[in-house]
């Protein structure tokens, strides 16, 4: 481009309407914005959110007690409480504590979790007003965290 | 901080007159975090400056020496969170250097195409950030748009947004899901159009421009000197590519150029991450077309005991060169980690490139250094 | 005492009904720039309070007013409180002088009004001098609030007004000559029998006016005094609650009377575009509504021109306003004074 070129093209601001030319077409394009309470956002299957505990079709836990995810888990957040039964010689899972104050959901728990007891769900509206809300016992994970359901 | 000589233009008479102390942030809109900069200020002028850091220090390093090899992975998303994968894939890749672990090809893939996607991910939120810092707000929005539909992808494949947990020692955490290679190849298509558009916006507009060129300029020399990597590197003329000059995962399968500037301003800068974004784009359709088939994860042991020895590796993250060195003791957690981050070398440059420029010229530096305080406090 | 006012009672009612007028409109221009810019920006902009958040200028309003009004301990009480006001009055004295229709305007009881509070002889130069106080407040606040932030605001404040106060002056001063008056009724009167607007014969008047207008209101690319990214607020980072409303409100009231001004100047005021042929079929729209369609343009350039550039360094603004805009609104004077010698010779 010539200087004279570019000297006329910067007179007549031709690099500012190009940009203005821009912004106006996007005006026109419909916006993306997704109106939360009203529209909740799609969250793929293996999203981590809300950790819940799996049961059989009897409503017993899947939870073999083998305390691999208390192992895993990085921040200790999860506690088996378990007791051997001296008959079978198998644990038994007396109580579960997961701390969800200190969960990062990295997902090693579900991971290595063999009976896929342990899930982070795509439920993902966490929020509570109290902090001991967090710290979910067996009942609480296997019924699921009492929702607090924005509206519009 | 003060590692460098001042340049000449600190050193140039100044009117005599009173310096005014201002400091930007720790709270502040533009230092990107929590980045102190104490600025001394003859009228609107840099005179002298000086980087405060360490708000936001976790001690990373250290937590990791408390955690298992592969335990300690998800913290490393938390250095630079902009770019989780990319810190992930460099912390799994020098544990398994260290561990002597093979990688499967198809997980090789699947990697190369996560931390393309992330680097384009990170470069539009700088660009957004930098064109907000220098007035646009439009082009974050844009940015955040196209970003979202990255960090979809990310969602889908690897089950969280921000801080991935992408990858294992040995490979991925699951194969890729379904719909994965349509939405990349859709998302694709989509970010060329997109990047012209930023393009449009801001490369021959004349106010910024004005606000780009000569602004920060450090020459290839002293780039060098101060341990400047990646895109601030490379607008300097110095063509360094750890993707090129020691390739890691599947890289040397793929073609790819990498851009440089000729005059190491804000503007080369900003045009060398933009040219970035394409050749990942690029390799990203690479990647997708020669997916080899096989196991996405090798056998690792569940108990990871690697060998007592040191073992130094460095990726390049969208900031630049992010290596990890890992000492062992032959134990299951680590003796030492070491992170050397990107970020904090490239501030380094910050007071060499602010002195003898005006405020409005250090948000705009701050931003051409693109610095992430997470990993630069750790 | 009432008798007092009665000779003066069109002016009061009109000075009344202006003033609720232009609070709505100065309302409802916020509104209009969250649309505005959120479509720009793809997004959608408000869209809870109300209808497409019709109602959020008045939750905005209310929200100012029941703010705590928070004055640092160590400000300039006098100054501090004194800076809103000079801000926001002036822009709104402004308007009594702005002529929204013509001097028959309506008829109310068989008796015709004109669309304007006054027509002064100088009106024009009684704009120019008034707008330029309200960046006395910037100033003054800024200085005030003793903090270092508000005080870099204000210094770009003081940088910004010597530099385009005086191509603004000048850029008017072609159409000035053109009309041969400072009467803004008159200016407009001029363009009627010109048959042209004054955009087209004083292209670059018009230009250099708009720019520099941008930059007397402080609107992007020119909002240096309160550049967020560089200085958190600017002069108003330390006001709160309803005296940053008035700072706000004031800036948007510039919007409008320098839209206004350059509608009246440069766009034929109220006058209808094309007479020739729209005239037959569109002579019962009163000329405020062509008015308002004018400003409403200007003030869609000011939100589309934010939601599209960056923003200038302060003394690439001045750069800018002494090295190219004052030459060129000289050189402007020049040429049409030549021509207006030559074919009133
Ligand atoms: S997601 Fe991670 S941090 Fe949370 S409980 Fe499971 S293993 Fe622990
Ligand atoms: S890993 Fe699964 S089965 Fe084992 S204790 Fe944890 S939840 Fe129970």
């Amino acid at each position: 481009m010539t200087p004279v070129a570019q000297l006329v093209k910067k007179i007549l601001f031709i690099d500012l309407f190009q940009g203005l030319a821009i912004t106006i077409r996007e005006m026109f394009t419909p916006a993306v914005t997704e109106q939360y309470p009203r529209q909740r956002s799609h969250v793929y299957e293996r999203f981590r959110g809300e950790p819940r505990m799996g049961v059989d079709a009897n409503g017993k836990t899947l939870c073999i007690a083998c305390n691999l995810c208390a192992q895993v888990c990085p921040e200790n957040c999860i506690t088996v409480k378990r007791e051997k039964n001296p008959e079978t010689k198998k644990f038994e899972l007396t109580g579960y504590v997961f701390d969800m104050r200190r969960c990062m959901f990295c997902g090693f728990c579900e991971e290595i979790c063999p009976t896929d007891c342990i899930q982070l769900t795509p439920a993902y509206e966490l929020a509570r007003y109290d902090v001991r809300d967090f710290v979910l016992e067996l009942p609480a994970l296997e019924r699921g965290m009492d929702k607090t359901h924005y509206r519009k | 901080m003060s590692n460098t000589a001042p340049p000449a233009a600190a050193t140039a008479p100044i009117l005599k007159e009173d310096v005014m102390v201002l400091n930007m942030g720790p709270q502040h809109p533009s230092t990107h975090g929590v980045l102190r900069v104490i600025l001394k200020l003859d009228g609107e002028k840099i005179v002298d400056l000086d980087c405060d850091i360490g708000y936001l220090h976790r001690g990373i390093e250290k937590i990791a020496e408390n955690r298992s090899y592969t335990g300690a992975a998800p913290y490393m998303d938390r250095l630079d969170y902009i770019a989780a994968v990319s810190n992930n894939l460099a912390y799994v890749g020098a544990v398994e250097k260290l561990a002597g672990v093979q990688v499967p090809p198809k997980a090789q893939h699947v990697r190369v195409i996560l931390t393309e996607l992330t680097r384009i991910a990170s470069h539009l939120l700088w660009l957004g950030t930098h064109a907000m810092d220098i007035g646009a707000l439009t082009v974050f929005l844009y940015c955040f748009r196209e970003r979202e539909d990255i960090l979809n992808i990310l969602e889908m494949t690897t089950g969280a947004r921000l801080t991935t947990n992408a990858f294992r020692v040995g490979g991925l955490a699951a194969d890729i899901p379904d719909g994965f290679v349509e939405k990349t190849r859709a998302f694709c298509d989509l970010i060329g159009g997109r990047i012209d558009e930023y393009e449009g916006l801001l490369s021959a507009n004349r106010i910024w421009l004005s606000r780009t060129r000569g602004i920060g300029v450090i020459n290839a020399g002293d780039a060098v000197a101060i341990g400047l990597s990646g895109p601030s590197l490379r607008g300097s003329g110095v063509k360094w590519d750890l993707r090129k000059a020691q390739p890691y995962e599947a890289y040397s399968k793929f073609e790819f150029d990498i851009p440089t500037g000729a005059n190491g301003d804000t503007y080369d800068r900003y045009l060398v991450r933009l040219e970035e974004m394409r050749q990942a784009k690029r390799i990203i359709l690479q990647a997708l077309d020669g997916m080899p088939e096989g196991d996405f994860r090798a056998k690792v042991p569940r108990v990871l005991k690697p060998p007592a020895g040191e073992v130094y590796h460095s990726i390049e993250a969208p900031k630049g060169e992010l290596g990890f060195y890992l000492v062992s003791d032959g134990s299951a957690n680590p003796y030492r980690v070491r992170i050397k981050g990107p970020s904090f070398f490239n501030l380094q440059a910050m007071r060499r490139l602010c002195i003898g420029h005006f405020v409005a010229d250090v948000v705009a530096i701050i931003g051409t250094l693109d610095i992430v305080l997470g990993e630069i406090d750790r | 005492m009432l008798e007092l006012f009665k000779p003066y009672t069109e002016e009061l009612v009109k000075i009344v009904i202006l003033l609720a007028l232009i609070s709505l409109a100065i309302a409802y221009l916020t509104w209009l720039e969250r649309k505005v810019i959120g479509h720009i920006q793809s997004r959608l902009g408000p869209m809870r309070v109300g209808w497409h958040g019709l109602l959020q200028p008045i939750a905005d309003g209310i929200k100012f007013i029941i703010k705590e009004d928070i004055i640092p301990a160590k400000a300039d009480r006098f100054g501090f409180i004194l800076a809103p006001l000079l801000a926001f009055i002036p822009a709104f004295i402004v308007f009594a002088l702005i002529p929204f229709d013509g001097p028959q305007a309506f008829t109310v009881g068989g008796k015709t009004y004109s669309g304007y509070v006054a027509d002064v002889d100088i009106a024009l130069l009684f704009v120019m001098a008034i707008t330029s106080i309200c960046v006395l407040g910037l100033i003054v606040g800024g200085w005030a609030s003793n903090s270092k932030y508000p005080l870099l605001g204000a210094l770009r404040s003081v940088a910004q007004l010597v530099s385009y106060e005086i191509p603004m002056g000048l850029s008017v001063m072609g159409v000035v000559l053109m009309a041969g008056s400072l009467s803004l009724v008159r200016i407009v009167q001029a363009q009627e029998r010109l048959g042209w607007w004054f955009f087209l014969p004083q292209l670059v008047g018009f230009v250099i006016y708009f720019i520099c207008g941008v930059a007397e209101t402080n609107r992007n690319p020119f909002d240096l005094p309160e550049a967020e990214a560089e200085l958190v607020g600017g002069y108003h980072t330390e006001y709160s609650g309803f005296r940053f409303a008035l700072f706000f409100l004031a800036e948007y009231a510039n919007m409008i009377t320098i839209s206004a001004v350059a509608a009246t100047l440069f766009l034929g005021g109220w006058l209808m575009p094309f007479p020739s042929l729209l005239a037959p079929y569109l002579s019962w729209v009163p000329g405020i509504v062509w008015f308002s369609l004018k400003v409403f343009a200007f003030l869609f350039l000011y939100l589309w021109f934010r939601g599209t550039f960056p923003r200038y360094r302060f003394d690439q603004l001045m750069g800018i306003m002494w090295k190219i805009l004052l030459p060129v609104a000289i050189a402007n004077i020049l040429v049409t004074a030549g021509v207006m010698l030559y074919l009133n010779r």
